[in-house]
């Protein structure tokens, strides 16, 4: 369970987010401006506010992003691009990237996952889109931090390499028991995703409920309004 | 360029095979070398950590100590010495100390001197590279858990090592064509560079052929050395990330405490108590006598009408050879052309400044153009000399916008004066330096407006050398304070006024 | 409009080359022509005599001087040039732009009299070692003293690149002959450091870095006079002092040859060489003059002058500064 109660202030905008997310994953929506990123920055650290962030009774609010049990993927730059694409992932389990056996199958399993096998040697600026973005998930697949940030990390993708990701995320998150938030502004997206969707606005949460929700909303509800029905 | 070859005119290599086999010569050769070497080392050694600690905290001071550092290498050479023995001096701030005399006066002495000058001039250029570094990879640093020791090693180093060659050649020039300091502070003739053996066939043989040998050979070790270097400077692997964000805090330990603090206080220890010795006459009251001087103002009024123009033409001239370089970098055969260009700077910086001078002064003559131009003469030629500072200080920046954005400006067709305008924002800090830089440079210039000095060009560092001259030292330490000042204001005021108000550094 | 542009030209062309009949260019040194230099008052002495503007073009040393000239060749504006010396008088010489000067210097008073039909000298010195009194209980009396006592800390100036240093390499030829080299090696041992110029050695010795520095016996003087300090001293020296003697020459491309000959007359009248005592720092030339300040009569007094021939010291200057090198990083 990750649970928040955070307010945030910067210039005009005010923000107060409460939640509380459940096991697996849950895809923000809203508007642009809205605080949608701004609400994944506090949760990973990136932001600080006031108020209280807990994960399976730990208190977060007042660490720092790496003592945080959280992995996070944003729109871009999630590479080192002077490190080739095994040592981009290596240097999520060591930052020195000197790797026991152990952790060298982890990170060939990881490869394999993402289906970057071949791909170890090149460079990121060597890669495609979908390519940089997948060596980023390998890295949090090994990892392994049980809650996962993603800001929106396959808008620039596709829409086939899209779903694949998305179905990636998916599987992992169920497979690993993680808690995955994703902010998107694809209602599509979430669909594919499953769990649960939660509507910001304004900066605020304005409804978390179950995707079926975004397929037969009702007439009058805030997600309507939202789709534009 | 020209006026060097004016000088060449002069020369007649066939009588150069008496020189070649001079030992006296190589001597000074073997000892220039060595001595600009260590130097330069010395202070980069010095300089990464200090830099490395200034980017990454905060405390009170630090800005201050930044400003201090811009204006390390404008101080004149005699009050830097002054400054130096007052610390390090048989009667020094050392010795009442530590209860011994510090080994002034040889090889320590002139690395002493040496990184005085150039330690802080280093730890600015780094700084700059540092704040080429994309927030986004602190972000990563930040997740990913990387100590202070893992961060430089991925993140900085990598950036550093693009730096680094240039910045080595740079030191390395300025202390290889070094000449006061090395024989006030050599402890004999043992210690000379080349560049004495430039002074004296120039000005007391005034022999123009062996003068452009003397300066021939000097430019031909300093570009082996410039090509030995460019062999290890790294291929250009630069980012396109254009993400801002705030500073976030890296995993902190004790080893990056104890360097951090180890370095600040050999900064603390070595650069500070000279600087502190330099500025302390502005407790006396013959300070403030100084000042009520007319011809202070005077000198203070010609200094300025010299290096504004001076340092607004450096980058002028600067931003052309950048604006040229980048666009045809990344190009079919560009690079070899960008390479050439960026380097061409630094030949300035190979010539001795007295031989360039000469040499202009040769082609003035031969061209017809009276010293009734010296204002413009001098104004040319110390923008001139300012231009290796210059395209240091601008080049990255300049590439990496073009790296960035190049595109985007091709395909709106946004070219020259438009894009310069579209691009300000994100390039004023960077220019502000290099135009800071140039007009130092300019105000602290003695050898140009020595040579071409005529009534009206009577600058600040020649009013300090007339009262040094005439037994007046201490008084030229208030002149040398006065100097100081005005340079740290004109620093603070271009940095802000062109630079923008979120000039770090 | 043209006619009237026309004559704006003639007018300004006009105004310029009367201000340039008027107008003498001395080139001279720094220190000269500054503020608390003989400059100043010299320049308002000439005028009142000569109704003429007096145009000083300060370059960095006395050897900056000749190399400036010859840079410029004939198309130099300067009409006389004040601060060469004893030493750099056989290479302006040679360069062949000085114009001999008609000035009657019978009564001139330097060491074995004066008769250079280029060079008037106006002012003059002794090389001497300089202390402080305060710190130094049994000071030297011999140029000997200087160069055999291991513990006395040395400063001396570079005879590369500076005058002095030329000064000093001279006087230690003609008290060791052929023995300087040996000299040399001996002085090295207890040589702090070997300066640039002037300044730099001065400036280091009024820090303390060393026991003497080569200076001026003339040098004392000005602490005197302008601080009121008497702990500095002139070191005596019993084989005797060597001069420095401080010139002015006429250029032959003069543009203005005749205020120039007029100025060259002047640097030997009393109004000239009253100033160069508290000005220069050195002696006057000429003996029709005040009375010098009380200082003056402290110092030592020159009582024995060596000097080399000129036409010698021109030869094997050279020679004798490799002599150096090779003694003094043996």
């Amino acid at each position: 369970m990750l649970s928040f109660d955070i307010q945030y202030h910067w210039q005009d905008f005010q923000a107060d987010y409460q939640a509380q997310l459940p096991a697996g994953i849950t895809s923000i929506l809203g508007p642009s401006g809205g605080g949608k990123s701004t609400l994944l920055s506090l949760l990973g650290g990136y932001l600080s506010g006031q108020g209280i962030i807990e994960f399976s009774g730990e208190k977060l609010d007042h660490l720092a992003p790496y003592e945080r049990p959280v992995s996070m993927l944003f729109q871009s730059d999630n590479l080192f691009p002077q490190l080739n694409v095994w040592d981009n992932v290596a240097i999520g389990m060591s930052p020195t990237r000197r790797l026991t056996n152990e952790q060298n199958s982890k990170l060939k399993w990881a490869l394999e996952q993402t289906q970057l096998l071949g791909f170890a040697q090149k460079f990121p600026e060597q890669l495609s889109g979908g390519q940089a973005q997948r060596v980023a998930i390998a890295r949090v697949l090994v990892r392994d931090k049980p809650v996962l940030l993603l800001d929106e990390p396959f808008s620039a993708l596709d829409p086939r390499l899209r779903d694949e990701m998305l179905q990636l995320v998916r599987s992992l998150t169920h497979q690993f028991n993680w808690t995955t938030v994703m902010v998107t502004h694809a209602p599509n997206d979430a669909k594919t995703l499953g769990g649960k969707v939660m509507l910001v606005e304004h900066g605020q949460v304005q409804a978390l409920v179950d995707v079926q929700a975004l397929s037969t909303p009702e007439s009058g509800s805030i997600f309507t309004q939202y789709l534009g029905l | 360029m020209a006026a060097f070859v004016a000088l060449l005119s002069y020369a007649s290599p066939s009588d150069w095979g008496r020189f070649i086999d001079d030992p006296y010569i190589w001597r000074l050769v073997r000892f220039s070398f060595l001595q600009a070497s260590l130097s330069a080392l010395l202070s980069m050694a010095l300089a990464i950590p200090v830099a490395s600690c200034l980017y990454h905290r905060r405390f009170a001071g630090r800005q201050t100590l930044l400003n201090l550092f811009a204006v390390s290498m404008v101080v004149p050479t005699i009050v830097a010495i002054l400054g130096i023995v007052v610390v390090y001096g048989r009667h020094g701030w050392f010795t009442s100390v530590f209860g011994f005399a510090f080994p002034l006066y040889g090889l320590g002495g002139i690395l002493l001197a040496h990184v005085f000058f150039n330690m802080p001039l280093a730890v600015r250029v780094i700084l700059q590279a540092y704040g080429l570094i994309p927030d986004s990879q602190w972000r990563l640093a930040s997740q990913l858990g990387l100590s202070r020791w893992q961060a430089f090693h991925l993140i900085e180093w990598s950036y550093l090592k693009k730096t680094l060659p240039g910045l080595f050649l740079l030191v390395f020039m300025l202390c290889f064509s070094s000449f006061a300091v090395v024989l006030s502070l050599g402890g004999g003739p043992r210690s000379s560079t080349l560049e004495v053996a430039i002074y004296q066939a120039l000005r007391f043989e005034f022999d123009l052929n062996k003068a452009s040998y003397l300066s021939l050979l000097q430019v031909a070790i300093c570009s082996t050395v410039a090509l030995a270097v460019y062999k290890f400077a790294p291929a250009v692997r630069q980012d396109v990330s254009v993400y801002q964000g705030q500073r976030l805090p890296l995993r902190s330990g004790v080893l990056p405490n104890v360097i951090d603090g180890l370095s600040l206080s050999v900064v603390l220890l070595w650069v500070l108590p000279p600087f502190i010795a330099i500025l302390s006459p502005i407790v006396s009251p013959l300070f403030w006598h100084t000042l009520q001087a007319n011809d202070l103002w005077w000198s203070v009024w010609h200094s300025v009408r010299i290096a504004l123009p001076s340092g607004l033409l450096a980058l002028v001239i600067g931003l052309s050879i950048a604006a040229l370089a980048r666009s045809v970098r990344w190009r079919s055969r560009g690079d070899w052309l960008a390479d050439k260009l960026e380097q061409s700077g630094n030949l300035v910086l190979m010539v001795p400044g007295l031989v360039l001078a000469t040499g202009l002064f040769l082609l003035l003559r031969h061209l017809g153009i009276g010293l009734r131009h010296a204002y413009w003469i001098v104004v040319w030629v110390n923008a001139v000399m300012a231009l290796p500072f210059v395209l240091r200080a601008i080049m990255p920046t300049l590439y990496q916008q073009e790296k960035r954005y190049r595109h985007l400006y091709e395909q709106l067709q946004i070219f020259g004066w438009s894009r310069l305008r579209l691009e300000w924002q994100q390039i004023r800090t960077a220019m502000a330096q290099g135009l800071a830089y140039a007009v130092l440079l300019s105000l602290g210039d003695l050898g140009v407006v020595a040579l071409f000095g005529s009534k009206g060009l009577e600058t600040l560092p020649m009013y300090l050398f007339q009262l040094i001259g005439s037994y007046r030292v201490e008084q030229g330490g208030c002149v040398a304070v006065v100097l100081i000042l005005l340079c740290l204001a004109l620093f603070y005021g271009i940095t802000r006024l062109v630079g923008g108000r979120r000039a770090v550094i | 409009m043209p006619f009237k542009s026309f004559a704006v030209t003639a007018a300004a062309l006009l105004a310029s080359s009367i201000a340039a009949a008027n107008t003498l260019n001395v080139y001279t040194y720094d220190s000269f022509a500054s503020e608390w230099g003989p400059g100043p008052k010299i320049k308002t002495r000439f005028e009142a005599q000569c109704d003429c503007e007096v145009n000083f073009v300060a370059l960095d040393s006395s050897v900056g001087i000749l190399s400036r000239v010859q840079l410029e060749g004939e198309a130099s504006e300067a009409d006389v040039l004040l601060g060469l010396d004893l030493n750099l008088m056989q290479s302006a010489k040679q360069t062949d732009l000085l114009a001999k000067h008609n000035v009657d210097t019978t009564d001139v008073q330097t060491p074995n009299g004066w008769s250079d039909e280029y060079f008037v000298p106006f002012d003059q010195g002794y090389f001497a070692f300089i202390y402080d009194s305060e710190k130094l209980e049994t000071p030297p009396t011999s140029l000997k003293d200087v160069v055999e006592n291991q513990d006395l800390k040395v400063i001396y100036q570079d005879p590369r690149t500076s005058t002095p240093g030329l000064g000093l390499l001279l006087w230690m030829k003609s008290v060791y002959g052929e023995q300087a080299a040996d000299a040399w090696a001996q002085l090295s041992e207890h040589t702090v450091t070997v300066t640039k110029g002037w300044y730099d050695g001065y400036s280091l010795f009024l820090k303390g870095e060393a026991d003497v520095v080569l200076s001026y016996t003339t040098s004392p003087a000005y602490h005197m006079v302008a601080e009121g300090e008497n702990k500095y001293k002139a070191a005596e020296a019993s084989e005797g002092f060597y001069p420095q003697i401080e010139v002015a020459a006429m250029m032959n491309s003069a543009p203005n040859k005749a205020l120039a000959e007029e100025f060259m007359q002047f640097i030997l009248a009393p109004e000239f060489q009253n100033v160069v005592a508290t000005g220069n720092w050195m002696y006057p030339v000429m003996n029709n003059i005040e009375p010098l300040p009380e200082a003056f009569s402290t110092l030592p007094e020159a009582t024995k002058v060596l000097t080399l021939p000129a036409e010698q010291v021109a030869k094997q200057r050279q020679a004798w500064v490799n002599e150096w090198l090779e003694a003094t990083t043996r």
